[in-house]
């Protein structure tokens, strides 16, 4: 191991939390919605199997974060949800909703960038649990340089 | 053939490895898939990143925007 990063994903993108809801059999309308402390998000709501209230994904919203180094740059995508520490929904499915989605938006970038990519069932090799192992082929990046002979195509530029 | 390599957990984390690359050309690879994924929130190379043929390994541990 040579590199290591830690990476917080924004579900954000419409279209893949259309598509993450799809794959889970989970129903989607878009609107706004009162959670139980008043706040009023409007977005496309998620409905989580027992969750009392949806969750909402507002794809407009943005909002600052004070970065280690003390910068600030501005992220777009917020996530309401209220479970009530899992007594209102299971935390679960969250997270699985998470997964999948960082499955698909992984996915529908590799392929906009022209690479294809492969998906299977793998287990931990400490814990044995079962994850989600997303190949992603790239034929031509083996060649060195500062980019490695990529072609990125428009694929990683639509995140802020 | 270079590759990158994303294991998503159930419990919402994830960790990307990129495979096949040459000197540090595995970081401008997993680029694109990690800011359209989210935002990296910690980075760290180890002696082994200057190799010429390298192995990185990004980590997922918080999925949510809240």
């Amino acid at each position: 191991m040579s590199h290591t990063a830690t990476i917080n994903i924004d579900v954000k993108d419409p279209q893949v939390v259309r598509k993450t809801a799809e794959r889970l059999g989970y129903e989607v309308t878009e609107g706004e919605c009162q959670m139980y402390d008043g706040t009023r998000a409007t977005g496309i709501q998620v409905r989580l199997p027992g969750w009392r209230y949806p969750v909402v994904v507002d794809t407009e919203a943005s909002w600052e974060e004070t970065l280690s180094d003390g910068t600030t740059v501005t992220r777009k995508g917020r996530v309401y949800s209220d479970n009530y520490n899992g007594s209102w929904g299971d935390q679960k499915f969250m997270d699985e909703f998470t997964q999948i989605y960082g499955v698909e938006k992984a996915s529908q970038e590799a392929s906009m960038a022209g690479y294809t990519c492969s998906e299977a069932i793998v287990l931990h090799p400490e814990t044995g649990a079962e994850e989600i192992e997303l190949t992603i082929n790239m034929p031509g990046s083996d060649l060195g340089g500062d980019n490695g002979g990529l072609n990125l195509g428009g694929g990683g530029l639509t995140v802020e | 053939m270079a590759q990158i390599k994303i294991r998503f957990a159930k419990d919402g984390s994830s960790k990307i490895e990129t495979t096949g690359f040459t000197g540090t050309s595995c970081q401008s690879a997993s680029e694109f898939i990690e800011k359209a994924l989210g935002h990296s929130a910690e980075d760290e190379k180890t002696a082994e990143f200057y190799k010429e043929t390298d192995t990185h390994t990004h980590l997922n541990v918080d999925e949510s925007n809240e």
